[in-house]
């Protein structure tokens, strides 16, 4: 018996809730009449490798007499191995970009930026600055106090 | 980025004295320019254009920092990005308005010639006097 490779991303789910759906009225050959797709289109969606568009999405659900919002919940139930909530946490955690944690309050970055006040000498002559310099005037302490 | 004003500024804030009563310390305050003491290595002061900050060196006398600070102050107004030989200049003649009340100079010039006693007097620098010279002939 060939080893069926389990769904992992969301649109393999949602390809695998309505690949399951289907079973029953005749399974992708069905689909394929119903949607006018290839066999090989409607493989790819099943298996997740193209997406299903929201258009399709409900021309599938219609054929299934259920709604387009009942195939998504039941993916994104499957796809968290929870609850609606946790599959579209889950989906924005995935789609979102890898960013760094961003301050809690601009004071907090502010704060965290280093001032001028507490860079050493090495990091005050790496910034743009204006120096007076007026050789007349004289220090009063000699440089290591 | 931070540009140098093209147009004539009134160099002497109407809410400050000049002269000796002149107090840089104040006038930040006024302008809002954040001014610490501390230790620097290579300058008495520094103005920090991408901070808006004025740094003045914790090893000069009061007198020094006085000088100092209203230099600087200038170089924050004039919002110099550094310190070119023009932006220098412009900084001195900025300080030397605020520092020197042209009626103490007109005084002084009635007893006293010579430069060096102008300036002792004054409390100002050759190089700020000079400056305030070259203000008042343009």
């Amino acid at each position: 018996m060939p080893i069926r490779k389990l769904p992992t991303t969301f649109d393999q789910h949602l390809g695998s809730v309505i690949d399951g759906l289907a079973k029953s009225r005749g399974g992708r050959t069905w689909l394929a009449t119903l949607t006018t797709w290839s066999e090989g289109t409607v493989e790819r969606r099943m298996t997740g490798r193209t997406e299903i568009t929201v258009k399709e999405l409900e021309i599938v659900a219609s054929a299934l007499s259920t709604t387009a919002a009942s195939i998504v919940s039941q993916a994104l139930r499957n796809y968290a191995n929870g609850s609606e909530q946790d599959g579209i946490d889950k989906l924005l955690r995935e789609a979102a970009p890898a960013v760094s944690e961003p301050p809690t309050s601009l004071a907090e970055h502010r704060f965290k930026t280093k001032s001028p006040a507490h860079m050493t000498d090495d990091e005050l002559e790496g910034e743009r600055s204006a120096a007076n310099t007026d050789p007349e005037i004289g220090f009063d302490q000699p440089e290591d106090v | 980025m931070l540009r140098t004003p093209t147009r004539k500024l009134d160099l002497i804030s109407p809410k400050t004295s000049r002269g000796r009563a002149y107090d840089p310390w104040d006038h930040a305050d006024q302008l809002g320019i954040p001014v610490v003491v501390r230790r620097l290595r290579s300058a008495h002061g520094l103005w920090m254009p991408e901070y808006g900050q004025i740094l003045i060196s914790d090893r000069l006398r009061v007198g020094q920092q006085r000088l100092v600070l209203s230099h600087e102050i200038g170089h924050g107004v004039l919002m110099h990005p550094d310190d070119r030989p023009k932006h220098e200049k412009q900084a001195d003649q900025f300080a030397a308005q605020n520092l020197i009340c042209p009626d103490e100079l007109a005084d002084l010039y009635g007893w006293a010639s010579d430069e060096r006693k102008i300036v002792a007097e004054l409390g100002v620098t050759t190089r700020l006097f000079r400056a305030y010279v070259l203000s008042q002939a343009a």
